[in-house]
């Protein structure tokens, strides 16, 4: 995810490029490295590219090396991979954090009314030499890498090409793909990242009503539930990988039960699927009449519907819910999925005793969600 | 109800106006939500609704597709146990020319491997298979040394009453993970009376073999089945408290079959059709209750029967299935080479009927075995969706059929549904399950989950421990 994005007061186009922070002289190689300081120290001889905080150091060095000066910058990690561009600098991966994601492009074919990250239509084609490039320069030990948009697989050839790339610099790394798997209707498509990726990859995919209308109408798509079965179904015949993630909005809260049963009779073969709450950011603050609804009112319903999973033996988890919003007798569902850059508690968490197993909330959620907090206490001697 | 299974309660005007095309979204919405989500009506824009509903069908019929997975060895007719109600001619305990032969244990072995199913289970049954134990660890042995190369999922089952097991038996037992399948009709005296070996308490063996095995091979390896004598049916309650007692938490409520011994003296061991209905729905009732009031136990007839009704997978069981599974997913090898494709099919060789034999081991192949006349007609008539009385049947889905007792109980394997005892028995025991579901009986389903599931904690029953919060 591109995120923190810093401007430089100075700075030299011979910088730009998908590069990795290098803290200690010693670590820095010709390359894709730059070098981060915020003292005015000696630069080493082999050192060409340098980020800085130091306006002192700026000035010792501006004519000698391809260096940039920021007033500030936070949460630079060492090891960290930027993308600097004429002067701003994005932070693409950041290893202190649980999840690490590539963002492939913002052009989306739904338009739901929910989205987080609503979609765009300018050019984004840089898009793919960079996730090459940040392939290239990620921790070979990484358990998974995320892949996010928009949705991904409209890079159609590319996506396969950088899941490729992933495979070969990555090999022990498991891919997680959000992707709405309308493109999975395309067999060949799906052969061929089959035979690319294998059982290293799995589609993460929402579905959020059993009744073909009700999810078109939250994806904004017409053909979207038909397509995405079909697309389920081409994946199990490869032997793709596949999740579910419905996302629980006013639309289809009492529904939760029906599309339970919908997949276990239709797409048992599914991994895990997870019941999600709202992110209230992007069109979700437009379309907040439509889809806000309370956890607490949907609380028996969420419950009923984790309880026929358990029959039905499918895997299912409970997402960005705080757990004293979820009913007790299905706490053990929830997950702590919020990236920690997005996370947050609010001041009452503080007196729970389950604070250290729960999800928290996201930033954008805590305004929804800090009326109706309750900490949990837990019964010491029973 | 439809082909795959699904099922949805209608009244009468909605039936009628579903089957007259008059039934419309407006005026019943979440009828008209769910006959789309069970698939029994579909948008004429959803182009992909028969490849889905035909992804159903497969995945329920997926038994087609696997071969033959269920090899059974009849190592020996030899037995010390005189059973009133065993299913073969046992031979006395010396009779050693009624051992299958070293040449045919290692032909049947590479016939087996011959099948292109990728998970085999060995299944060896006697006679006491402890009597031929050589042949059954040649077999163990030689079928391993042929998968180094095949490659597949090998399990092995060993029939057995457990009465003198060896520790030396044992030994092999545990170091080749064989499961044991052992035999208990119930408390001491109606075990002896049934299973009597000249004036032994054979139910005292029986305890002592059981316990050795589960101490050395573990308890979830040995697992006893139930025959129903006459007697039986009177004694039910101390039968599955024995079970218990013995520590297992379930129970198959088998009919005695129409082979062997059993037919000679059916009045005196034997039972009517509608008795056993009458027995087995009365003891479902008594098992449900026993559920209900936090005891876990399952009976495993009726938990195969929900798997059907409920899950959209395939439920494995040679003797209920469409077309049967004789042959096409089971295969007998008996001592003396001949082949045949379901056990029941070797007692009748046994009576002196080799109708059903497929060939012999030592002259034909696995390819004239699996093609053989015999075979084709016995997948042939056994399509119930194609039978008459079963292709117009409401629960024909959950349903199968098992040629070879229509033909001991009927003259032909095709049979008769109208008077069949195989017939009433089934719906007998779906209308009961059914009864459940159309009430909505919650805490009832909830107990056939935790059957399906092997889940006591579905029912409150803890099995570990609980996360905190």
């Amino acid at each position: 995810m591109l995120d923190l994005l810093h401007k430089a007061e100075h700075h030299s186009t011979d910088v730009d490029g998908i590069r990795k922070v290098v803290y200690r002289q010693n670590e820095y190689s010709e390359g894709d490295n730059v070098f981060f300081t915020d003292e005015n120290v000696d630069i080493n001889e082999n050192i060409q590219t340098v980020l800085t905080t130091s306006k002192t150091l700026f000035y010792r060095y501006a004519n000698s090396k391809d260096i940039q000066y920021f007033e500030t910058l936070d949460e630079i990690e060492d090891g960290a991979i930027v993308r600097i561009e004429e002067g701003t600098l994005f932070i693409t991966i950041r290893p202190s954090s649980n999840a690490h994601t590539l963002f492939f492009t913002s052009k989306c074919n739904h338009y739901c009314l929910m989205c987080s990250e609503p979609p765009k239509t300018a050019n984004d084609d840089y898009l793919i030499s960079d996730n090459m490039k940040i392939i290239e320069l990620l921790d070979k030990d990484l358990e998974v890498i995320g892949i996010s948009g928009g949705e991904p697989t409209l890079l159609g050839d590319n996506f396969i090409k950088i899941v490729k790339k992933i495979r070969e610099e990555l090999p022990e790394t498991t891919i997680r793909v959000l992707t709405n798997g309308r493109a999975y209707t395309n067999e060949k498509f799906v052969k061929e990242l089959a035979a690319v990726a294998g059982e290293y990859l799995v589609s993460e995919i929402p579905l959020y009503n059993a009744y073909y209308a009700k999810h078109d109408y939250i994806v904004q798509s017409k053909n979207a539930f038909f397509e995405t079965i079909e697309g389920f179904y081409n994946c199990a015949k490869y032997g793709l990988r596949t999740d579910v993630r419905i996302v629980i909005s006013k639309q289809n809260y009492n529904d939760l039960d029906d599309l339970i049963y919908f997949i276990y009779k239709n797409i048992p073969f599914v991994e895990h699927i997870a019941l999600m709450g709202l992110e209230y950011i992007g069109f979700a603050v437009n379309n907040i009449d439509d889809i806000h609804i309370s956890p607490l009112e949907y609380k028996e319903q969420l419950k009923d519907a984790i309880h026929l999973g358990r029959k039905y033996s499918l895997n299912v988890s409970i997402y960005n819910l705080p757990l004293c919003l979820v009913h007790e007798d299905v706490r053990r569902y929830a997950q702590q999925s919020i990236s920690d850059w997005k996370n947050e508690f609010s001041d009452v968490c503080n007196g729970c005793d389950v604070r250290d197993k729960c999800s928290g909330m996201f930033t954008s959620t805590q305004p929804h969600f800090t009326d109706l907090l309750e900490p949990i206490l837990i019964q010491k001697n029973r | 109800m439809n082909e795959t299974g699904e099922f949805v309660f209608l009244n009468r005007s909605n039936l009628k106006k579903l089957s007259n095309h008059l039934l419309n979204f407006e005026d019943n919405e979440l009828l008209f939500l769910e006959l789309i989500n069970k698939q029994f009506i579909y948008f004429k824009r959803d182009k992909e609704a028969v490849t889905r509903k035909a992804i159903k069908y497969r995945t329920k019929k997926q038994f087609l597709y696997s071969g033959p997975v269920l090899h059974i060895f009849v190592v020996t007719t030899r037995c010390q146990h005189k059973c009133h109600y065993c299913q073969i001619t046992p031979q006395s305990e010396k009779a050693i020319e009624y051992d299958m032969p070293s040449e045919i244990a290692r032909k049947s072995v590479e016939m087996m491997m011959e099948a292109p199913s990728k998970s085999i289970t060995v299944e060896f049954q006697g006679g006491e298979t402890l009597l031929a134990f050589d042949i059954v660890k040649e077999v163990i042995l030689y079928a391993k040394e042929l998968n180094e190369n095949a490659g597949k999922d090998l399990e092995f089952v060993l029939a057995t009453s457990l009465v003198d097991i060896t520790l030396e038996q044992l030994a092999f037992v545990k170091e080749h993970n064989i499961n044991l399948s052992t035999s208990l009709d119930g408390p001491e005296e109606l075990h002896n009376k049934n299973r009597p070996i000249h004036s032994q308490n054979t139910y005292k063996k029986f305890i002592e073999g059981y316990e050795l095995s589960q101490g050395i091979v573990g308890t979830d390896r040995v697992s006893p089945l139930l025959t129903l004598s006459k007697d039986s049916l009177e004694k039910i309650d101390e039968i599955i408290e024995e079970y218990q007692n013995i520590g297992q938490n379930s129970i198959s409520l088998r009919a005695l079959s129409p082979y062997g011994f059993a037919v000679k003296t059916q009045s005196k061991i034997g039972y009517s059709a509608d008795k056993y209905i009458n027995f087995y729905l009365n003891t479902l009732d008594k098992i449900i209750d026993m559920n209900l009031n936090g005891t876990y136990f399952r009976e495993e007839y009726a938990t195969l029967m929900l798997r059907r009704i409920f899950t959209p997978y395939s439920t494995g069981y040679v003797d209920l299935q469409s077309p049967s599974g004789a042959g096409i997913n089971a295969m007998v090898y008996y001592y003396n080479g001949d082949v045949y494709p379901a056990d029941e099919a070797r007692m009748l060789a046994e009576m002196g009927d080799t109708n059903f034999r497929l060939g012999n081991v030592l002259k034909d192949s696995y390819s004239d075995v699996f093609n053989s006349k015999q075979l084709e007609v016995l997948v042939q008539d056994s399509c119930a969706e194609s039978l008459a009385g079963c292709s117009d049947c409401a629960y024909l889905p959950y349903c199968g059929c098992d040629p070879l007792f229509n033909y001991v109980t009927q003259g032909d394997h095709y049979g008769n549904r109208t008077t069949s005892d195989f017939c009433k028995k089934q719906i007998a025991i779906y209308e009961y399950l059914f009864k459940f579901i159309r009430n909505k009986d919650e805490k009832v389903l909830n107990v056939f989950w935790s059957w399906m599931n092997l889940d006591p904690e579905l029912i409150g029953v803890k099995m570990g421990e609980e996360v905190v919060c």
